[in-house]
């Protein structure tokens, strides 16, 4: 059964991410007033930040798995940029060991946090402080197509290196509409990379600025509100059997054929993507 | 601005599930809910005079218990303005608040705080009677505006986390905003299970909201005023225009939320002073018999429905899928008692059954159908709670897995003319509310589909799939043939009728049946043969009996593990 390779030192796992730092970015998520770029390294710091976590517990280190974050721009030519977006030790790797993630943020920064007063009912806010490896960037168009074909190039390589390996994860967070042609193509011929465990799961957030109720993982493309969503639906991998089978233990509602897709996700819906994904990689 | 006159009644559930902890594994959900009450009522004092009233409810062996749930002087009271209640409460706690240092490596820093208690809740037990809690607060609310002259403004809020078990409450509800000529609102604030479910928040359609709490309580909540949403985008809480007044699934910081979003609804609300006669007295509201039940027995003895013995399930290989197909609908769904309840009832004795059995090769699912109010299909396939919709479980995976148990007295003959009362356990597993009626194709389709995934599971399984299919009997006739769609299968019809009919058990034509409209399911009923093993088991039946019951017993158990 394919989805089902145990991770660990020997079969790491990798996480690729795919990010949109194009202009419109910067435009605030739907029905919000945060932009979508804010929005979108919030929810990478935190899950590289519980990422570290995870691997840090039981003493060691834990060094399991390869992330890699790729933004994709172009500049006042239209030429694209695609490239790694970790900043400080970390800046220019296309897939850094989560190891050198834990030791080289590129610095700590004091955060709000919202949380429950069990004592008094009251929301109260505290001051925490939190990891930042990703920075906030837009500018440019969108060159989705030379993104895609960026990470095929990186995944290749990593599948070579690790063939018996849970299959990469790449997760691709976007506002819409490529810029450089049509993207299925190239997301299709990612998603025929695979390893001996199955083949390469492509997940999109698609933060747009239609003011639409946010969902995650639905079976079908009808009740988007744009073309550009219905594109990225038919990009996303299908939930593989173990994905379903982990997010319904959890309580969700999955439908038959739902796609790892989500749609104006607010932060803990964006988190819980993300980490849904992760745990299934790291039963 | 011309002050309002408002009032604020809680309806609290007080069921079992209400003694869980919160989804985020803060304290019990009940105790969270009572402190965030009495914080609000605590931050109101001085900013508004609403009328305020808590009402606790829950139903113990089928009785309702709606209480008002003030404590000390304020016991016995329905609405009271906030003003009185804020210079007295019924008690001061000395609390101890635990603030996270920003780095965690520093123990969080303690804060001693005084913290008022007006409203204490009684301690869970037993079941969700929603519309009784909510016939009650219709009164009340109702009552309230009258005195209020027109010029008042009502919100009822309700806060729960279990299913309704005394019908479905929403036409009291459409009956509540109705009567109250758009000066109620109702919100509707549900409590999750586990964090790992993402809560719905003040969704504003109901398209690709998910199956179930959140669709069935959308249109029971109240539109978010445009003052009220822009507050919200002030404290970052996201509502487009539209939003509900509904957040299902929520941890306890989205609970505590909400009531901050309520108390920004109510600022400068005043109340009004009640006469005695609109302070209703709270009682507990009586049960509806159920419907009569036709017993007799083509085989000459009358049984109660329900309780199962032994029987084994033909096949080579052990493993095995049941599924139990499983129809919401019923002639009025906001009745207090359906036949819904019965069904729901055998569904829940089967599995629980299932437990016992203690079989990891059969592998049971459940899909759940039944029509909206504008009667399109809402298909479930999988279970509720921390099974979540896994398609299909095992005995072994379903044992500690339900919602809830219940226990309660069972009469039954003792075979000298009197009665033995044996004390049962029922692992609830299905608790959902009625539904109106449609066509039976798409959860013939969900069927399929699960039958299909089992099938690539369980390749070498030789044992043919069963599927017993619980339903009132109310299928138009050109539904009908959708049932021949899961002739692969082994199809058992087990009938429960709305109107007294008269009993049948695996009859041999179609003719047995004596109610015609019935009929049809004969046909698509499965050979009893099928079911070889367990043939002795019964009276002698013919050949071509066929696997289905109508008003009675249907002899169905599981395969055990040494079966």
């Amino acid at each position: 059964m394919p989805y089902t390779q145990e991770i660990s030192r020997q079969n790491k796992a990798c996480f690729l991410f795919l990010v949109d730092q194009s202009f419109s970015m910067t435009e605030p998520l739907g029905g919000s007033d945060e932009r979508k770029c804010d929005k979108l390294v919030e929810a990478i710091n935190a899950w590289l930040y519980n990422m570290t976590i995870r691997a840090a517990s039981g003493g060691n280190l834990r060094d399991w798995m390869d992330i890699g974050v790729i933004g994709y721009r172009t500049d006042q030519q239209n030429n694209p940029i695609v490239g790694p977006i970790l900043q400080g030790e970390l800046a220019g790797k296309n897939l850094v060991p989560i190891t050198e993630i834990e030791q080289h943020p590129s610095r700590i920064q004091d955060a709000e946090q919202l949380m429950p007063d069990p004592a008094t009912g009251e929301v109260v806010s505290v001051q925490v402080q939190v990891p930042i490896w990703v920075d906030a960037y837009a500018e440019g168009g969108t060159p989705m197509c030379t993104a895609f074909y960026k990470a095929h190039e990186i995944l290749t390589q990593w599948i070579a290196d690790h063939p018996k390996s849970f299959p990469p994860v790449v997760i691709h967070i976007t506002d819409g509409e490529s810029m450089d042609g049509d993207p299925l193509p190239y997301a299709e011929s990612l998603k025929e990379l695979n390893t001996d465990d199955g083949n390469v799961l492509l997940f999109n957030c698609n933060l747009s600025n239609v003011a639409k109720d946010s969902f995650l993982f639905i079976n079908s493309s009808e009740l988007l509100p744009d073309d550009y969503a219905r594109t990225l639906f038919n990009m996303s991998s299908v939930l593989p059997e173990s994905i379903v089978q982990r997010a319904n233990l959890e309580g969700m509602n999955l439908q038959n054929n739902a796609r790892g897709m989500v749609f104006n996700a607010d932060m803990v819906c964006l988190i819980k993507f993300l980490d849904l994904g992760t745990r299934v990689a790291l039963r | 601005m011309s002050a309002t006159s408002g009032c604020v009644l809680f309806l609290v559930d007080e069921s079992a599930a209400m003694s869980r902890p919160m989804a985020d594994g803060h304290p019990p959900r009940l105790q969270m809910i009572a402190t965030g009450i009495n914080g609000l009522i605590k931050s109101w004092s001085g900013e508004s005079n609403a009328a305020v009233g808590v009402l606790g409810y829950h139903s113990v062996s089928g009785t309702p218990e709606v209480v008002s749930r003030w404590a000390g002087s304020w016991a016995g009271r329905d609405l009271v303005p906030l003003q009185e209640l804020a210079a007295s409460p019924a008690r001061v706690e000395q609390r101890v608040r635990k603030l996270p240092s920003p780095n965690p490596l520093i123990p969080p820093v303690e804060q001693a705080v005084d913290f008022p208690v007006w409203y204490e809740p009684g301690s869970p037990a037993g079941e969700a009677c929603q519309q009784a809690v909510f016939q009650q607060a219709q009164q009340m609310v109702e009552n309230w505006l009258r005195d209020s002259g027109g010029a008042g403004q009502a919100i009822v809020v309700h806060i729960f986390s279990s299913a309704s078990t005394d019908g479905n409450p929403g036409k009291i509800i459409q009956g509540i905003l109705q009567s109250t000529a758009g000066n109620c609102q109702v919100w509707n604030l549900h409590l999750g299970l586990t964090a790992n479910i993402p809560p719905t928040l003040y969704p504003s359609t109901k398209a690709n909201l998910p199956l179930g709490t959140a669709t069935d309580w959308f249109d029971r909540s109240s539109k978010i005023s445009d003052v009220v949403l822009a507050g919200m985008k002030q404290q970052k809480l996201r509502a487009l225009p539209g939003a509900r007044a509904l957040i299902c699934n929520a941890t306890a910081l989205e609970v505590f939320q909400a009531l901050q979003v309520l108390k920004q609804a109510t600022d400068g609300w005043q109340g009004v002073a009640l006469t005695a006669e609109s302070m209703p007295i709270v009682e507990a509201t009586p049960v509806e018999e159920a419907p009569a039940v036709e017993t007799s027995n083509l085989f000459g003895t009358a049984e109660p429905v329900g309780e199962t013995e032994e029987v084994t399930v033909i096949g080579d290989s052990p493993e095995q899928l049941v599924v139990l197909l499983l129809d919401r609908s019923t002639v009025d769904p906001y009745a207090s008692v359906t036949v819904w309840n019965k069904i729901q009832d055998r569904a829940n004795d089967l599995l629980s059954q299932a437990i016992k059995a203690k079989n990891p090769d059969t592998q049971i699912a459940v899909v759940l159908y039944g029509g909206d109010d504008s009667h399109q299909a809402e298909v479930m396939s999988g279970f509720q709670g921390e099974l979540g919709s896994h398609l299909y479980a095992n005995a072994t995976e379903l044992d500690g897995k339900a919602l809830r148990i219940h226990e309660f007295d069972e009469e039954i003959p003792n075979g000298v003319g009197g009665l033995l009362t044996l004390h049962r356990q029922r692992h609830i597993f299905v608790e959902v509310e009625p539904k109106a009626a449609c066509s039976p194709q798409s959860a013939v389709d969900a069927v399929l589909n699960t039958i299909q995934d089992w099938r690539g599971k369980y390749r070498g399984a030789a044992r043919n799939p069963v599927i017993i299919h619980l339903t009132r009997g109310g299928h138009a006739p050109q539904d009908m043939s959708a049932w021949g769609q899961l002739s692969s299968a082994t199809l058992y019809h087990w009938l429960f009728t709305e109107c007294a009919t008269a009993t049948v058990a695996y009859p041999d034509t179609a003719e047995s049946i004596t109610a015609p409209e019935l009929q049809g399911y004969f046909y698509s009923a499965s050979p009893l043969a099928e079911m070889s093993a367990r043939v002795g088991k019964l009276p002698k039946l013919s050949p071509q009996a066929r696997g289905l019951v109508v008003n009675g017993k249907f002899e169905f158990s599981w395969p055990t593990a040494t079966t």
